[in-house]
């Protein structure tokens, strides 16, 4: 349900997911990646609810996982460098033979670690924040574009919801995830269906927008809403532009803060408390709604 | 006036006619209800009347339809959405925004309307169709007859002379559609506002009509209401029973229909051949149930036995389709027990068969016949026994088909195929009848029957209350994620005013079917 208590503009939204979204690109430190990791998961389950598709993104979030696990195994059995050797797989073998390391492990987590990030960020993006209200406020010229963002954000959890429909029906049956990995019938068990039913949906839509007088007019209107700023918003934009600026210093300053290589020999992430503090100025959208 | 004249269309890259050679008259202010089988053109013709056929889908169209003077050849979809508003059947796909006021503003933002028309019709229609409260809620979290109110809105907004829909109630349960087809005929009424509506359920929508258009094979007949439906196997039970019996008017609703039931005789000391169930084979106790911390199952109990089926029903939300993910094993509930005896946890995937509502998510193969196969050879099982399924399914004539070029009702038939034979002791269906016509609704309900006279056992979630009549040994009503009820269907259904069948409304008793009326009353009834 929507909990008006909770509720920010968009524009906050935004700025708040940018600055996430900035952080983790540029952070290659597992540990302060795992903070903002923490962060987000907060920020998500506070305010989770607001759409049927919410649920849809955990499962989206171990698919990321899922891949994170592929980038660590072959990051490990491609990239034969690093000091510390788990084990050895006889160079006779085509591309994976070599040292396996701990440290080609640890770059592929660091890594996925990136990767989960981001798709949490986008988790958190489709879960607070009200696109069509963003939408709004772009300049007439540029409706469109603005239109077919609206679409892809709606379809993706649309297409999600569908794969989990079909991914069940098919796991009744006796089809799972990894028989539809092992061979051809298993994957289009999957794909066949779920691309199908992508299709109609995608018709119905584009025959819903032409219903509608879509394309009928060069200058089509668009209705502008004026923005609610609260104490809440306010909070939340001054922290998350704070946390920026404290970021951008410390990576210009002191750029080892945020990198980290695992690479010739495996060490442990280096960590400074005062910067882990930092990042909890992004949990100030939890800390406003409780 | 809506006009088809000479009018035979075929779709891209294929030889046969979808329409055939339509002439027909509409009237302003006429409430038309369009009937036929699945495939029978029905939502072709209506997508003459918007120009979505031939512009949106191309193909080859022949002969002219006019629509309030203008020829739909001439003029885009665009230029005609202000003359035809359309609704579609799934209420979700066709929604380009999330949320109501956007999407109520999205057609009259494309026309160019300026901002205070815009702001001034949102109003007008949030009031006109009492949704005012739902303007700034998420679509995706608004129950399905909310959704078809906004879609009907959207098309209303544009302020149209005719509003068209494909099948807007199919999803829905029996209180929502009521309420979305008194809203069509308050529309009718007051604003003289021409509907042209498709549905398979007609039981629910005869008597709002005043004429109706039948196709049959890509040909239409257009006629008042009871002369198309005198003429026609494809009828709710009141006017089955009414043609049976002579009634003269023919009756469209209950209220009409008492003024002859009254008068007959009926024996009620008739002992139903009710089957007799085997022994248990689902057992499910306590179950609890949480979505984001919102209870969906309040601590159920509920049982299956061999050679039962039982019907979950209850409105839209009340946790129908969770408790079945439940009792599959997709989902693993928070508390209580299931005892799954003869499917046997060990192997639930082979020995519970599941059929999701849209049965297109199994279908995958090239043919029915692979279809069918595949379930065998995924685990490891000799596939003789295809031929005999697909015999049951009767299907045989269509082994070589690719599935998807089926109706609705045979792409059911090859999904339930596809998970029977396995064998499983246990079937479960999420609303089976979505979608079907009647003539496939009968298939159906002969199919569960031989099944649970085989001994396994059926589970449906269903709205169709005339589903669980035909075939429902039990019903379970749920209500808010708790069992109201758990009662021998005749039982469940004789004594619930929104999930009686159409037959007991008239005659009240145990009495449920066309045939139990066959069977109780005296001959001297019969026409």
């Amino acid at each position: 349900m929507v909990n008006n208590k909770k509720d920010m503009n968009a524009v906050t939204w935004l700025i708040y997911c940018a600055v996430a979204a900035f952080i983790a690109v540029m952070t290659r430190n597992p540990l302060y990646l795992v903070i903002l990791l923490l962060i987000l998961w907060a920020v998500f389950k506070t305010f989770e609810g607001r759409s049927a598709t919410d649920g849809i993104w955990s499962s989206f979030i171990r698919l990321g996982v899922g891949f994170m696990a592929i980038s660590i195994v072959f990051n490990a059995m491609t990239a034969h460098y690093g000091r510390t050797v788990i084990f050895r797989i006889p160079v006779s073998f085509p591309v994976i033979g070599g040292s396996i390391t701990a440290e080609a492990v640890a770059y592929g987590l660091a890594y996925g670690l990136v990767f989960i990030s981001m798709v949490s960020v986008f988790a958190v993006f489709n879960t607070v924040i009200d696109l069509s209200s963003v939408l709004r406020l772009v300049p007439g010229f540029m409706r469109q574009s603005a239109i077919l963002m609206s679409i892809t954000f709606n379809f993706i959890p649309q297409t999600l919801y569908a794969a989990t429909e079909i991914k069940e029906a098919q796991k009744m049956r006796g089809y799972t995830m990894k028989s539809s990995l092992r061979d051809i019938a298993g994957t289009a068990s999957l794909f066949v269906p779920l691309i199908i039913t992508g299709l109609e949906k995608s018709c119905t839509l584009a025959e819903s927008m032409e219903s509608r007088a879509y394309g009928s007019t060069a200058k089509a209107t668009v209705i502008r809403r004026p923005l609610d700023w609260t104490l809440r918003d306010i909070l939340t934009v001054a922290s998350s532009l704070i946390f920026a600026m404290v970021f951008i210093y410390i990576k210009v300053s002191h750029p080892s803060v945020f990198a980290y290589s695992p690479y010739p020999q495996l060490a442990a992430p280096g960590f400074d408390p005062l910067t882990g503090m930092a990042f909890l100025l992004m949990l100030v959208p939890v800390v406003m709604s409780l | 006036m809506i006009r088809f004249e000479r009018v035979t269309y075929s779709y891209p890259d294929t030889r046969s006619l979808a329409i055939k050679d339509i002439d027909l008259k509409i009237d302003d202010g006429a409430f038309v209800l369009v009937i036929g089988d699945s495939g029978s053109g029905k939502s072709t013709l209506l997508r003459c009347v918007n120009g979505l056929i031939p512009h949106f889908y191309g193909g080859r169209f022949i002969g002219d339809v006019t629509v309030v003077g203008s020829n739909t050849k001439h003029e885009t979809v665009a230029g005609l959405s202000r003359k035809t508003g359309f609704v579609f059947q799934d209420a979700t796909s066709q929604a380009v925004n999330k949320k109501v006021e956007d999407e109520l503003a999205f057609g009259l933002e494309n026309l160019g309307l300026p901002p205070v028309t815009i702001r001034k019709r949102i109003e007008e229609i949030l009031d006109q169709l009492g949704i005012s409260s739902l303007r700034n809620r998420d679509i995706t979290m608004l129950s399905g007859g909310e959704r078809q109110k906004i879609a009907i809105g959207c098309a209303l907004a544009m302020q149209p002379d005719t509003l068209v829909l494909d099948e807007p109630t199919s999803e829905l349960d029996p209180n929502s559609a009521e309420e979305i087809l008194s809203v069509l005929q308050k529309l009718n009424h007051d604003l003289g506002l021409t509907i042209i509506i498709s549905e398979h359920r007609l039981e629910r929508v005869v008597q709002y009509a005043d004429s109706a258009i039948y196709l049959e094979e890509g040909m239409a007949v257009h006629g008042s209401i009871r002369d198309i439906l005198k003429d026609i196997d494809l009828t709710p039970p009141l006017v089955t029973l009414a043609k049976s019996f002579g009634w003269d008017p023919m009756p469209l609703s209950v209220k009409d229909g008492r003024r002859f039931s009254k008068n007959m005789e009926m024996r009620h000391d008739i002992q139903f051949d009710d089957r007799q169930a085997g022994p248990v084979i689902l057992d499910a106790r306590g179950l609890r149930f949480s979505y984001n911390g919102n209870e969906v199952l309040k601590g159920l109990d509920i049982t299956l036995r061999a050679g039962e089926i039982v019907a979950l029903m209850g409105r839209n939300g009340t946790g129908k389709t969770t408790l079945l993910r439940n009792l599959c094993g997709l989902l693993d509930p928070d508390s209580g027990s299931i005892d799954r005896n003869a499917a046997g946890d060990t192997d639930k995937h082979a020995l519970i068969g599941y059929v999701p509502q849209r049965p297109s998510s199994l279908l995958f193969a090239e043919t029915v016949k692979d279809e069918l196969k595949a379930s065998l050879e995924l685990h490891k099982r000799d596939t003789s026994p295809v031929d005999d399924m697909l015999d049951d399914i009767h299907l045989t004539g269509k082994a070589d088909i690719y599935p998807r070029d089926l109706s609705l009702g045979e792409q059911q038939r090859v999904a339930i195929g596809s998970v029977m034979v396995l064998k499983p002791e246990l079937l479960i269906m999420d609303e089976p009848t979505h979608g079907l016509d009647y003539h496939n609704k009968e298939l159906l309900v002969a199919l569960l029957k031989e099944l649970a006279g085989r001994g396994k056992g059926v589970i449906l979630a269903t709205h169709d209350v005339e589903l669980a009549a035909q075939c429902a040994d039990r019903v379970v009503l749920l209500a808010e994620g708790t069992i109201v009820i758990d009662a021998p269907a005749r039982e469940v259904l004789s004594e619930s005013m929104l999930f009686s069948p159409q037959v007991n409304k008239l005659f009240g008793g145990n009495v449920m079917t066309v045939d139990d009326v066959m069977s109780s009353s005296s001959k001297g009834n019969r026409k």
